[in-house]
């Protein structure tokens, strides 16, 4: 799922080593979170809300399914 | 990485040496105390000590694996999964190859955990390289 966790994380400043400690997960997740290759459980993407004051739906870009 | 997750990272190293350390000191032991020793209840509980040991290695590796995040965890739960499908479909190919006469394999199945542990961790590496 596509998001803009990059963007954000470079509008604080911060590494993806400082996000992940803010997270409570590895640096690897962070990575994968931010190139789209992990989508995030629900009790995650809050944290993840929580910590940039955003909502979910402002963070991650929902695919659009192709219309039949 | 969190301060958390590193911290239960080094407690799982230090837990997994120690059990890793004891193990070889109970096998060594054992196999030193087994020898002449007769069939018996003796020579049985000898034989299964060095399991104890084990038994502590995957403690502190379940407790480990709990300290996880989720994609971690998934990863390695994913990774087991496969493994032991692996290892499923190995032991029924080479048993088949057995009992039709055309391979004899006749490996000590004490090498089968360490197989297993092996494949795993060649597994997790695939997955993370793929995702």
């Amino acid at each position: 799922m596509e998001n803009h966790l990059k963007f954000l994380r470079a509008e604080k400043g911060w590494s993806q080593s400082d996000l992940a400690e803010r997270l409570d997960v590895s640096r690897q997740t962070v990575n994968s979170l931010e190139r789209g290759k992990y989508d995030p459980s629900l009790p995650l993407a809050f944290k993840i809300a929580r910590v940039f004051a955003r909502s979910i739906e402002e963070i991650f870009v929902e695919e659009q399914e192709n219309e039949k | 990485m969190s301060e958390r997750i590193k911290t239960a990272s080094r407690r799982y190293r230090l837990e997994l040496g120690g059990a890793i350390s004891l193990y070889a000191v109970v096998l060594f032991g054992a196999k030193f105390l087994a020898n002449g020793a007769e069939e018996g209840a003796f020579l049985t509980l000898l034989a299964v000590a060095p399991v104890a040991p084990i038994i502590l290695a995957c403690a502190a590796f379940f407790r480990y694996f709990g300290s996880l995040d989720e994609r971690e965890r998934r990863l390695s739960a994913d990774a087991a999964a496969l493994s032991l499908v692996i290892g499923i479909f190995a032991a029924l190919t080479l048993g088949f190859l057995k009992s039709f006469g055309v391979f004899y394999f006749e490996w000590d199945m004490l090498w089968f955990g360490p197989f297993l542990i092996a494949l795993w961790g060649i597994v997790r590496c695939v997955l993370i390289a793929k995702r």
